[in-house]
């Protein structure tokens, strides 16, 4: 765990130190970070642009705080959003979803998918209506959605991540499920295959 | 109806994109110590991969440093413009108004400016500084019986004018002066 390499110090200057962290959040949450980013870029390459940008930058600080998980997350952000402003003047739009294609068949999902696979199966209809009300939210909701789903942030992080008060955090999120329960209403009610 | 549980649930089983592993490879390479500048090569490199992110970095950079160059050269005219208004161009005008001068009587009028040079001159900015200055006796003071002063008030106004007349931008300013000098005056 993350926990093991830190020190109990505010800070970590040490060069390794520094490596290692980075190294052991990237191994554990780099799926989390790829989708954060690519939720802003909704380009693949971009998002793994801006993944690699951060992690740069944050090489290149030579510090990081204690808990680095919201620091990491808010660096890929940061590169993601940056990425996107480079490329403002493009004529055309990016629309990559974060989610895979149509799913070959219905069955157990590497989406970090649960403990029962009897339970995972998920229909092309329930796959088709979720990624397109995900792809849907406001981004600063499927921002919050992706860093607490994907990234296993808790609400704690995710604020110090975007800066924004826990309450706001807290509150968008339960605004983005309530408004994904409702476009999908008709799936969730229908019956499993 | 549904709750916020299942609706978690639902969307951590939604297959996601996965990132390639060549972020993996570029990511570690950051990580080898010393590649950052590697690393930042190796985005570019990676960018040029797909034709639509070759094509929308073109044309994203093209506009960026158009951009750029665009501000910059504006701010440099800008600032080359206010330097030349302030201290390059000669004074030339000789649209001077007495009449417009302050209520202190003028007694030395001294104007330093020049009559255009040419026609080209006529459109260049013009600078018009004015200097007014009097000097009246304020009679004998006594601060202390064995040492009478004679005080003399003086008073100036100076009045620079700028005028653009490509732009029609006047700018004035004018600055009074007051001070009172005191002499020692011998008593017969």
């Amino acid at each position: 765990m993350l926990a093991a390499v830190f020190n109990g110090e505010g800070q970590h200057r040490s060069e390794s130190h520094v490596r290692s962290v980075l190294e052991q959040v990237y191994r554990e949450h780099r799926q989390g970070l790829f989708t954060l980013a690519l939720t802003i870029t909704r380009c693949p390459y971009r998002a793994e642009d801006a993944v690699q940008e951060a992690m740069v930058r944050l090489w290149q600080s030579s510090e990081l705080p204690r808990d680095p998980l919201p620091y990491v997350f808010a660096a890929v952000r940061n590169a993601a959003i940056d990425q996107m402003r480079r490329t403002a003047a493009r004529r055309w739009q990016e629309s990559a979803s974060i989610y895979e294609g149509m799913p070959a068949a219905a069955g157990p999902t590497t989406g970090g998918g649960p403990e029962d696979p009897a339970a995972a199966a998920i229909s092309a209809e329930q796959h088709a209506r979720l990624r397109r009300a995900v792809d849907a939210l406001p981004q600063p909701e499927r921002e919050v959605v992706v860093m607490r789903i994907y990234g296993d942030l808790k609400f704690e992080q995710i604020a110090e991540a975007l800066d924004e008060p826990l309450p706001t955090v807290a509150s968008r999120y339960r605004r983005a499920l309530d408004t994904l329960g409702r476009r999908i209403k008709a799936v969730m009610e229908a019956p499993h295959e | 109806m549904n709750s916020h549980h299942e609706i978690e649930n639902l969307l951590r089983r939604m297959p996601l994109v996965k990132p390639s592993a060549d972020l993996d490879a570029r990511v570690m390479e950051v990580f080898a110590g010393g590649a950052a500048d590697s690393g930042a090569a190796g985005a570019e490199t990676r960018r040029a991969d797909t034709p639509e992110a070759r094509s929308a970095d073109l044309w994203g950079r093209a506009r960026t440093k158009r951009a750029w160059l665009v501000g910059a050269l504006g701010g440099a005219l800008a600032a080359a413009a206010a330097v030349a208004l302030v201290v390059g161009l000669p004074p030339n005008t000789t649209n001077v108004t007495p009449g417009t001068a302050p209520a202190v009587a003028p007694a030395n009028v001294a104007t330093n400016s020049t009559p255009p040079a040419g026609p080209a001159a006529q459109v260049k900015p013009v600078r018009l500084e004015q200097n007014w200055s009097e000097v009246s006796d304020e009679g004998i003071v006594l601060p202390d019986p064995q040492t009478p002063l004679r005080a003399f008030r003086h008073r100036t106004v100076n009045r620079v004018q700028f005028f653009d007349p490509q732009r029609n931008i006047r700018m004035e300013t004018t600055v009074p002066h007051e001070e009172v000098i005191f002499v020692k005056a011998s008593m017969q």
